[in-house]
């Protein structure tokens, strides 16, 4: 089996970003193909979650899923490493090097793969120490998180805001629906504009004028 | 008439024959339209708005560019009076939705949330678990009044398509608390607002959020409605609604009294309906009022409120394009054809010497009970004694009312009292027809047992407490066409509701209601102001130019 994608998906248990954008947090990652080291998937999980709980300020119980070569599972493949909604700065840790990492992972799978065989992909058996810690730092180095910015999200209620801001400014509701029909059909409203183009929405929001 | 656009300004333009009998005054107040000074001319009016919500009442004299305009907007306001729909809904083996509902439930479909308002009678409770059946919700919450907990209960087990083990938990009492896992939780308004049940809620997530009787949110500093839609900054910023996917709120009388009242609604379920309006500016485009001073009759001065309402047409296009879909039983557009229309009676009661106390009683308030101007705190409470007086003095005309009408050959009837003193009175006097009483001490699932005797057994009077039996009590249509009222509600929606009892799905003759009043009265003076405030709320709802 070669491992493509991992995904963990961490929440408090609301159902979409919709009404509670703030406390929902995906993170996705790309995993170099690993054959047959089962270890390897608790780890990555195991450091995803870790990575999880620092934004998210408190332990939380992760759901992940996992999609496979053969697609057992239907989970999308993250084209590339993502995190929404950032609200704490995680701890800075030394990154290695790639050479370091890979002659780490090749040494690991040497010892193991003949025991290896046949695995079962979802039982997650303890590892040993150093593959841990190999697949640890490598995840570490992959999500890099001090490289990001945080995506700032759009909430419903800055929406009502601006729309009613404008409103007052150019009295004029007719434009402003009509600038909203461009982003969702009527009859869907302005709070259901999809968190991608809530920025889009609200250039043109801005640049309308009165009469 | 003729409903014309002009595209370079945005304005629609309503031309009216001067000569044509149209009352163009009243479109100018109902429709909020405006009279083109310099467009008129002494053989025809031109009335303009650049609202389209505004000019779509009129889209049936639209020319083509016009009717293009609003092309979709009165598609969306026909979804709201659908009769059918070809769409499959969900159902348990051995149920069916009459075609309405099934248009109800696709116009709920096609959005985020929804006010079922649909007249009493015509079955939103199965609308809205087959909704919830077509959205495959794991997860419901219902708000609804504490007498009609159970019933929500057996309806879900009746309808509801989830798979078996589902779990319905219906919170009775506020010390057992919020099942964490349950599929369907049914709480009562009272409990929903409790802080410790309040905050149990918030820890869930839901699929969807039912409310039940919407129209009991219609006030917006009330505790219930900032539990359940926020606002207010002493107790519950954290509203209910947030922590749920989609909601369907269903009342058959979104309006009870005045148009203001749809504003919590309007802002709750769909704010882009009103153009994200702030609650003055609501109240001001289409129900303005004023504190204005009075004299009475001894030349002291008081205060009173006086109240208008306009813009009828275009608050029900935005209510029905927007997020309610309401359907009538009667008439033209209802969806019932087979029920005939009800027949209102006003009964004068004669004039008893206690019935002249009540009067004379009710003139030393010196109130105009149309507006209840001139209130104090004092005098509300005089206005309730003198109220109970009024009813104690003509329950025993009543008595003799009704039976005459039984002994004349009508086999069963409603009766409806408000007062308990009254209720205990007539119960005594009419005990030898039989008779079935529920007031508000009887619960829900003893009421529901009452109203299955009154049908199948020989028990003739069903006397029932008004605000007890008007809402979710299903049944008696089966046993009776005829309903008396002993004691008329002065709030136009509670007299409605009492009177969809009989007059619903199910009910083979033809309604008739008598309102036993004493001439002159309150009760008499009250329910004429019903009358015309049923009329306001018809033409905010439910008329059709």
């Amino acid at each position: 089996m070669t491992i493509q994608a991992i995904t963990v998906r961490i929440s408090d248990g609301i159902k979409t970003g919709d009404y509670a954008p703030s406390k929902l947090y995906d993170l996705s990652a790309n995993v170099i193909d690993f054959d047959n080291v089962d270890e390897a998937l608790a780890s990555a999980i195991a450091t995803l979650q870790r990575a999880g709980d620092h934004f998210l300020g408190r332990a939380v119980a992760p759901k992940y899923s996992i999609t496979t070569g053969d697609g057992v599972n239907k989970a999308p493949l993250p084209s590339e490493t993502e995190i929404r909604s950032s609200t704490a700065e995680p701890t800075k840790r030394t990154r290695r090097t790639k050479a370091e990492i890979e002659a780490d992972l090749i040494a690991a799978q040497a010892g193991k793969d003949a025991g290896r065989e046949g695995a079962d992909p979802t039982l997650l058996a303890e590892g040993d120490a150093a593959l841990d810690a190999a697949i640890e730092e490598d995840f570490t180095g992959l999500e890099d998180f001090d490289a990001l910015e945080p995506v700032a999200t759009i909430t419903d209620a800055d929406l009502n805001d601006a729309v009613q801001k404008k409103n007052r400014e150019i009295a004029n509701p007719v434009a402003i629906r009509t600038t909203i029909a461009e982003f969702i059909a009527p009859p869907g409203q302005l709070r259901q504009i999809k968190q991608e183009d809530r920025a889009a929405f609200l250039v043109k929001l801005v640049a309308l004028k009165k009469a | 008439m003729i409903l014309d656009y002009n595209p370079s300004n945005g304005y629609f333009f309503l031309r009216v024959s001067r000569s044509s009998g149209v009352d163009i005054q009243s479109i100018l107040e109902e429709h909020g339209l405006d009279m083109s000074s310099t467009a008129s001319t002494p053989g025809e009016a031109v009335l303009m708005t650049k609202e389209p919500y505004a000019a779509v009442a009129f889209h049936q004299y639209a020319t083509p560019p016009a009717a293009a305009q609003l092309l979709q907007l009165q598609s969306r306001i026909d979804g709201s009076w659908a009769k059918d729909s070809g769409a499959h809904i969900k159902c348990p083996e051995g149920e069916e939705l009459w075609p309405f509902q099934k248009a109800g439930v696709s116009y709920a479909l096609q959005r985020q949330n929804t006010l079922i308002g649909d007249v009493p009678g015509l079955g939103k409770t199965a609308q809205a678990i087959c909704f919830a059946n077509e959205v495959s919700a794991k997860r419901v919450l219902v708000i609804c009044p504490a007498s009609i907990r159970l019933q929500w209960a057996k309806q879900i087990r009746r309808w509801t398509t989830m798979p078996w083990p589902y779990n319905i938990y219906a919170i009775l009492q506020g010390r057992h608390g919020v099942h964490p896992t349950a599929n369907w939780t049914i709480v009562s308004y009272d409990l929903a607002r409790t802080a410790g049940i309040h905050a149990a809620l918030l820890q869930g997530t839901y699929d969807l959020l039912v409310i039940d009787e919407g129209h009991y949110l219609k006030t917006v500093d009330a505790a219930r409605t900032r539990a359940v839609f926020g606002g207010g900054d002493k107790h519950h910023k954290d509203p209910i609604a947030d922590r749920c996917g989609a909601i369907l709120s269903l009342t058959g009388t979104p309006l009870p009294n005045r148009p203001r009242e749809a504003f919590v609604m309007a802002k709750g379920l769909c704010y882009d309906s009103i153009d994200w309006m702030s609650e003055d500016s609501f109240n001001s485009r289409f129900n303005p009022s004023a504190t204005r001073t009075g004299t009475r009759k001894d030349g002291s001065d008081f205060m009173y409120v006086d109240e208008r309402t306009g813009r009828h047409g275009e608050l029900q296009a935005r209510l029905r394009s927007n997020f309610m879909v309401r359907r009538e039983k009667h008439g033209p557009n209802g969806v019932m054809p087979q029920l005939k229309l009800p027949i209102f009676d006003i009964v004068h009661m004669e004039e008893t010497g206690a019935v002249r106390a009540a009067l004379k009683a009710e003139s030393m308030l010196d109130i105009d009970p149309e507006d209840l101007s001139g209130t104090d705190g004092a005098t509300l409470g005089a206005i309730a004694t003198v109220r109970r007086m009024m009813g104690e003095a003509l329950a025993p005309l009543v008595a003799d009312y009704v039976a005459m009408i039984l002994d004349g050959g009508q086999e069963k009837l409603l009766l409806y009292a408000y007062h308990k003193s009254v209720i205990t009175f007539l119960e005594e006097k009419l005990r030898r027809y039989g008779v079935i009483v529920v007031d508000g001490s009887v619960g829900p699932e003893k009421k529901q047992a009452r109203v299955d005797e009154f049908a199948v057994g020989k028990k003739r009077i069903f006397l029932g407490q008004l605000l007890a039996i008007g809402t979710g009590t299903d049944g008696l249509q089966h046993a009776t066409d005829k309903g008396v009222f002993a004691e008329p509600d002065w709030v136009h929606g509670n007299n409605q509701q009492a009177v969809d009892r009989i007059d619903r799905g199910g009910q083979l003759g033809a309604v008739s209601i008598d309102f036993c009043v004493a001439r002159d009265s309150f009760s008499e003076k009250i329910l004429a102001k019903a009358l015309r405030k049923g009329q306001t709320v018809f033409k905010a709802l439910d008329r059709r130019v």
